[in-house]
């Protein structure tokens, strides 16, 4: 079974949700693996105007966040797990936690705060796929840092910072940073004649 | 620790005084001072001092040790179940919702408390949003 996952760094929304949910996969004990590739653009491919593909084992290609990720829950379970009412909450974070204004994202912000005021987890009592939406939408948001620095959100921070502290979840967004800055010294050593950067003492 | 939870064969309130550290993922020294400091603090839960340090710490880290389970949560909670059962008021559910979310995952996870001794938790009640000082 062959799976390949591409996305683009540069997308308007980085998919951080289907790469958080790739990496459970890669890290669990299953017979299969994930083959990840990031790709230094707005858009995976030329054709096409998305920011993610999944090839699936079938040999189908899958563009949607949300598609991505129940297919994950369907063909993994226990290691991406899923529960009933799940696609509620990843809807809400695919739809309203990636939004740059931040009165928009304050009012979401609050309702998920508020959501957590008893809960741990966004549903249950352990990881779902939205815990896994949710947390990869709002590290990709570049208004969160300041955000979940200052504690605004008291709910919101502490579940962040239990996932954070997660290694598949953090690590995997280092993994991409890694990826994409070996891809730019690729590049930027072919547009030098193929020759290694060296160091000037 | 997902797998934890959904491995673990939850313990009874009889089983928790007897209950192994080596149940749980081993502790840095600073997690490790976290979870004496607040077995002590169970002691004296029937003073208010001790339950809003206990609700503070449980307002930035899901577990009694910071982000990680370890046996003190079983301890405490033993201890903050019987308390926190006689919580009803809007204002007290304000004033502890970290030790009440903290207890639900707890009797939820790790420890199998019967039916009618649970913690009742009404997870959609509205509580006024907590403003960071």
């Amino acid at each position: 079974m062959s799976l390949s996952l591409s996305i683009a760094g540069k997308a308007q929304f980085v998919a951080y949700p289907a790469l958080i949910a790739a990496n459970f996969v890669n890290s669990s004990d299953v017979d299969s693996s994930i083959l990840i590739e990031f790709i230094d653009d707005k858009t995976v491919d030329s054709e096409s105007n998305a920011g993610v593909k999944l090839t699936t084992a079938e040999g189908k290609t899958l563009t949607e966040q949300a598609e991505i990720l129940a297919y994950f829950a369907e063909k993994f379970p226990g290691v991406v797990p899923e529960q009933a009412k799940n696609e509620e909450w990843t809807k809400f974070a695919l739809d309203k936690l990636y939004v740059k204004n931040f009165k928009e994202l304050a009012t979401d912000l609050e309702k998920l705060d508020a959501h957590l005021n008893f809960r741990s987890f966004v549903l249950g009592y352990n990881y779902t796929t939205a815990d896994i939406a949710v947390w990869g939408v709002l590290r990709a948001n570049a208004l969160m840092g300041s955000i979940l620095k200052n504690g605004v959100y008291t709910n919101v921070s502490r579940w962040y910072s239990l996932l954070a502290d997660d290694k598949r979840f953090e690590s995997a967004i280092e993994f991409m940073t890694k990826g994409l800055n070996e891809l730019r010294k690729a590049s930027k050593s072919a547009k030098t004649g193929g020759k290694k950067e060296t160091h000037k003492a | 620790m997902a797998d934890l939870i959904s491995k673990f064969t939850k313990l009874s309130l009889k089983e928790v005084s007897s209950a192994k550290d080596s149940l749980f993922p081993e502790l840095s020294a600073e997690q490790k001072a976290l979870s004496s400091q607040f077995q002590t603090l169970s002691t004296r839960l029937d003073e208010d001092e001790s339950l809003i340090a206990l609700n503070n710490a449980l307002r930035t880290q899901t577990f009694i040790a910071g982000n990680v389970p370890s046996k003190a949560d079983l301890v405490v909670f033993e201890k903050a179940l019987p308390v926190a059962s006689k919580w009803s008021s809007t204002d007290d559910l304000a004033k502890y919702r970290h030790i009440i979310r903290w207890a639900d995952l707890i009797q939820n996870t790790f420890v199998e408390v019967p039916q009618e001794e649970q913690l009742k938790v009404n997870h959609n009640i509205e509580l006024p949003r907590e403003i960071k000082e």
